[in-house]
């Protein structure tokens, strides 16, 4: 029985010594001088030393480049706290020196190793010391660090850009305002021009009257009337157009053949100085709720277009017609002229900022407004097609924004 | 019984048991790093993750050395040793160490002892035993505090906090020993096994 129960323990023992010496880590065991007093097959593979070798020697003595301060530390910390201390691959590498031949772990020289220090619990003399190789990790760890760095400063990059968008899209609108205004005055001075040579007539006229000695009270009162009036509309004219080019902050509820009527009131004079047949096809009692002078800039804008295109294009019987159809949510406006249409190759373009065909004062800016305020401002949507003959712009709008 | 809760007896309880394992990991604290230090008497609280991650913020200095470690078995759970940059700067004059490597190094190792003092002590009161992970270490700015995954698989824990303080060389740190679902539940059996001797 005695006998049986030595057997047992010795074959205990053999697994073992044979897992020891086969196992997939570095085993070593030490005492407090670091002296080695066992030195596993991994061990010997690993760094070329035979057990015969080594066995009897300091560690430091065979692998100089240990701190042999912080291991006898971690030691003596070992069998006080009775647990095992470690060495951690990512902050120590490692503690045995070993190179690495394969090629693919190209990022470090030796072997990263988590290094555990297990003491012996009962003699207080001994401790193992396990090396698990931790390489393959602190690779993938490596490219981790370096991929989270990259992702950080494409963010960064991204960040930046965005800011240098939102700027440049503050200054597109600063623009866009500018180029309104613009469109404004050279609308107006069409205005002017005919009540103003209208006033110049008749003070020209009084003048000769006087000179001539032929200026009474009849005509002078006469002529300082029609001055008045005329004065008057032009008065009346920049306040018209001083309250269009106002944004509205609210939607109102506003009659479409009187915002069409206004826009012929803005264009007359250009039209009928070019000869432009403007038609409009509405019913007097259609209705939306939208934002007024928004919708009125952008169909003066794509009507000025119009406009525009038949000073450079040389065209019989012009026309210019607009037709608006009310769904039951929606209303369709179609604008369409027979101005010679714009080439195929800027058609894709003419929503973009700053493009532009026309030859002088071309900010490049109306219809990318016109898109911008029709999309995001009154809820609608805007589509140009064209082709030899004219161009057909549809603008459909929520009868409610 | 409240199943997340600890009763006030077992608090008691679970406080006698963590000053006497305080005491044990003063003293290898002090003898591994050959100054005098001191731990504050442990602090025992119930709390959920997100509170838990407040108390972290709360200690307000804006980068820590933060590492964590495992501990397994029935009494189960995870440490986490923060160590701000200050404190941490002033370990490594003291111990004269060379490169950031050895700081690191010389941080695990006193995360391991604080973990491995307290737990073993403790488990030993319960009748139990531990085992140790590796333990980790990263540089965490505190904004990022929340990005730390580690935490997010507990929802209850039991955060037992102590301050450790070395006077002569200014270095505090700030230990949190958290315990699992399922080992709030053993303890607590264990703590009433202790209560129903005492009675």
């Amino acid at each position: 029985m005695a006998q049986n129960k030595t057997q047992q323990h010795f074959r205990r023992l053999d697994v073992d010594k044979e897992i020891l010496s086969v196992i997939n880590n570095g085993v070593i065991i030490l005492d407090e001088q670091l002296q080695i007093h066992y030195y596993n097959k991994w061990m010997q593979l690993h760094t070329k030393l035979k057990e015969d070798n080594v066995l009897g020697k300091k560690l430091y003595d065979i692998f100089p480049t240990i701190n042999k301060k912080t291991l006898i530390r971690k030691i003596k910390t070992a069998f006080k706290i009775n647990t095992p201390t470690f060495y951690a691959a990512s902050s120590s590498n490692y503690l045995i020196p070993i190179k690495i031949n394969q090629i693919k772990n190209s990022i470090f020289q030796y072997m990263q190793q988590d290094v555990s220090i297990i003491p012996f619990e009962q003699d207080k003399q001994f401790v193992a010391v396990i090396i698990t190789d931790q390489t393959i990790m602190a690779n993938t760890n490596a490219l981790l660090q370096t991929n989270i760095q990259k992702v950080k400063e494409l963010n960064q990059a991204l960040i930046k850009e965005k800011e240098v968008t939102e700027f440049q899209h503050k200054q597109l609108l600063s623009n866009s305002r500018s180029a309104a205004m613009g469109e404004m005055i050279s609308m107006i001075a069409h205005q002017w021009r005919q009540p103003l040579s209208l006033i110049n007539t008749l003070i020209a006229t009084l003048k000769i009257k006087k000179e001539l000695g032929v200026l009474n009270d009849t005509i002078l009162d006469n002529s300082i009337n029609k001055i008045e009036k005329t004065t008057n509309f032009l008065s009346h004219t920049i306040d018209d157009f001083r309250d269009y080019f106002k944004p509205n902050k609210i939607a109102t509820k506003i009659n479409l053949f009187n915002l069409f009527e206004k826009s012929l009131f803005f264009l007359k004079s250009e039209l009928k100085q070019l000869d432009i047949e403007y038609t409009i096809d509405i019913n007097s009692n259609i209705y939306i709720k939208t934002y007024k002078n928004e919708l009125l800039q952008s169909i003066l804008n794509i009507l000025k277009n119009s406009i525009d295109a038949f000073k450079e294009n040389n065209i019989k019987n012009k026309k210019i017609s607009v037709i608006v159809v009310k769904n039951e949510d929606s209303v369709l406006i179609n604008i369409e002229d027979n101005a010679g249409g714009i080439k195929c190759k800027n058609l894709q373009q003419v929503f973009e900022p700053y493009f532009s065909t026309k030859s002088k004062n071309g900010t490049g800016l109306g219809l990318y407004m016109c898109k911008t305020i029709i999309n995001e401002h009154l809820h609608g949507n805007i589509s140009i097609e064209s082709d030899e003959n004219g161009t057909k712009v549809a603008i459909l709008l929520p009868d409610k924004v | 019984m409240n199943n997340d809760i600890l009763t006030e007896d077992e608090r008691d309880v679970l406080q006698e048991l963590m000053n006497i394992a305080y005491g044990g990991a003063t003293a290898v604290i002090a003898e591994m790093l050959e100054a005098f230090a001191s731990l504050s008497i442990p602090n025992i609280q119930v709390m959920s993750v997100d509170e838990l991650l407040k108390t972290f913020e709360a200690l307000k200095s804006t980068s820590y050395f933060f590492s964590t470690q495992a501990f397994n078995g029935e009494f189960s759970g995870e440490s986490a040793f923060f160590i701000n940059e200050e404190s941490a700067n002033n370990l490594a004059k003291h111990l004269e160490l060379e490169d950031r490597d050895d700081l690191n190094d010389a941080i695990l190792e006193l995360t391991n002892v604080l973990t491995s003092s307290l737990t073993t002590k403790l488990a030993k009161e319960l009748e139990t035993e531990v085992g140790f992970s590796l333990p980790s270490i990263s540089k965490v700015p505190l904004s990022e505090i929340n990005d730390v995954q580690t935490f997010k698989i507990y929802s209850k824990v039991i955060v037992i906090d102590t301050e450790l303080n070395f006077q002569d060389q200014q270095i505090n740190g700030k230990i949190f020993i958290l315990t699992k679902d399922e080992s709030i539940q053993w303890l607590k059996i264990k703590l009433n096994n202790i209560l129903d001797d005492l009675m």
